[in-house]
């Protein structure tokens, strides 16, 4: 494992896009702001924590689909990924990399939710940490699903539709803006499958919203490891 | 030394893009010639291990390219003909992403980039984001990277593409210096010529003439080109080739120029018969 490129990478692809490009940190924050704000008036107050948490789950894992434009647009119009299938690079080193550039772009959307939960009282400084590497974590077994995905996408068009429909399929119906005792029967199960709803159901519970979910909490835990794994073997690297 | 025997690439749609391609080459600077279509990208992206061939055998500085990739890749680096740089990243971010991918250490791969950009007249704009950068500048990054790697081999497809005449020049006098073997496409007769000591010329997907550039012209030896007579139709101009002292007497009624590489696209035809 290159670790020395992963970490290089996340500064070419994800400090130099925050350093001269930090109009998309508004863009892809405004979502989740626009979501609180409506949480907030709708509710009157009342499930604003919620939107808080979900703010934070929802940065990180609307960043993470929307890399699925990335991994197809470097691979059809840059050609990055062929030039990195003839070196040393491997598809879970790239990924990796595209993860923590990810991360790097994502983390002052991450700070502002952070911050947002330490003034209105809904994080202590304990479960802000937990919360932040809660979504940290997420990055990573959501950038591999996204990676997936983008490996086998034809054509640029095409992925910014599917990461349309993911984002929304992702973020918005799980219960990330709402409380997880809001669903019942099979289809509380099923929104455990997606990945943003386990770290979304721990972080409320380590916010004290709800109470802590062990399967949520193994759910996560495999995802991760999980979608890394299945990058490397499913994703299509070297062309056939 | 490349060593290819029949090399074939068919697309999962049907589309035989190589069939049963062979040739060696030992010189430096390879030339891999054709139209669009003629298989030539196909064919660098199964030799620096980007693409799996259907069947056939290649062997690049004595390994296999199915077989022995993970160690060729170590000793090649490949510049794809469309490879586009990151808008907001800089010629210096770019080049030092790419040599620690080949292994390189941080310390060292800022230095070879350095050197690099140094080189081939990128130094002004190295912190610049590359949208910032003319086209030519953007292609020059990519021959940066190449220059930078310290490969063995150097893939590079179409690297002179879009650049200016002086730019094009400068591109020319790295690959002529540099240390590393070079195979590149182009459809510039006059860079295969100035730059190559072996040409491979594919048409449909199938060699339709190599060797060196002597050996390649030996059949018009003697002969020019004569434009406005002749049984050959390019376009809506006739073609043929005469002998110089034959062609002396039409003075006048045709177009008279000297033979080129370009001639032999026209001697083997559009489908490399």
């Amino acid at each position: 494992m290159n670790v020395r490129y992963v970490i290089v990478f996340a500064w070419f692809y994800g400090y130099s896009f925050l350093k001269r490009g930090y109009s998309y940190v508004f863009s892809y924050m405004i979502t989740p702001l626009s979501i609180l704000f409506l949480v907030y008036v709708l509710s009157r107050g009342a499930l604003l924590q919620y939107a808080i948490v979900g703010g934070l789950i929802s940065v990180i894992a609307t960043n993470s689909v929307v890399s699925l434009s990335d991994v197809v647009m470097l691979r059809k119009e840059m050609k990055l990924q062929d030039m990195l299938v003839a070196t040393r690079i491997g598809p879970a080193e790239y990924m990796l990399g595209l993860a923590t550039a990810n991360l790097v772009f994502s983390s002052v959307g991450m700070i502002v939710y952070v911050i947002l939960g330490l003034i209105l009282h809904v994080f202590s400084p304990m479960s802000a940490l937990i919360s932040f590497l809660i979504a940290c974590y997420l990055n990573y077994s959501m950038t591999g699903l996204a990676f997936i995905i983008g490996t086998f996408v034809p054509y640029t068009r095409h992925s910014w539709a599917i990461s349309g429909v993911l984002g929304t399929v992702l973020t918005i119906i799980p219960p990330i803006y709402y409380p997880f005792s809001e669903l019942h029967g099979i289809v509380k199960y099923l929104a455990l499958v997606i990945p943003s709803s386990p770290a979304s159901v721990i972080t409320q519970g380590v916010a004290g919203l709800a109470n802590f979910n062990v399967i949520a909490l193994v759910l996560l835990l495999v995802e991760g490891p999980l979608f890394v794994l299945l990058a490397m073997r499913f994703s299509r690297w070297r062309e056939k | 030394m490349i060593e290819v025997e029949g090399l074939t690439k068919v697309y999962r749609d049907g589309t035989v893009a190589l069939d049963h391609v062979t040739f060696q080459s030992k010189a430096k600077v390879l030339s891999v010639l054709g139209r669009n279509g003629a298989g030539k990208t196909t064919m660098m992206r199964i030799l620096s291990t980007q693409l799996l061939p259907s069947s056939g055998k290649a062997r690049i500085l004595g390994l296999d390219v199915v077989s022995e990739a993970e160690r060729l890749r170590d000793l090649i680096v490949s510049i794809p003909q469309e490879a586009k740089p990151v808008g907001f990243a800089s010629p210096l971010e770019h080049l030092t992403m790419f040599l620690t991918a080949r292994g390189e250490s941080i310390k060292s791969a800022l230095e070879e980039s350095r050197r690099a950009l140094k080189e081939i007249g990128l130094w002004e704009v190295r912190d610049k984001p590359c949208d910032d950068l003319s086209g030519g500048m953007k292609r020059k990054v990519f021959v940066a990277m190449a220059l930078a790697s310290n490969a063995e081999l150097i893939f590079l497809d179409e690297p002179t593409t879009g650049l200016d005449p002086i730019s094009r020049l400068e591109v020319w006098s790295v690959i002529k210096n540099i240390s590393s073997r070079v195979v590149l496409t182009t459809h510039y007769m006059e860079e295969a010529e100035e730059l190559s000591q072996d040409i491979v010329m594919l048409g449909r997907g199938k060699v339709i003439a190599k060797g060196t550039k002597e050996e390649l012209l030996a059949p018009l030896r003697g002969k020019v080109r004569v434009e406005g007579i002749g049984d050959r139709l390019i376009g809506k101009t006739q073609i043929s080739y005469m002998d110089e002292n034959r062609a002396r007497e039409i003075v006048g009624k045709a177009v008279i120029k000297p033979v080129s590489l370009e001639d032999l696209f026209i001697l083997h035809g559009e489908d490399g018969n």
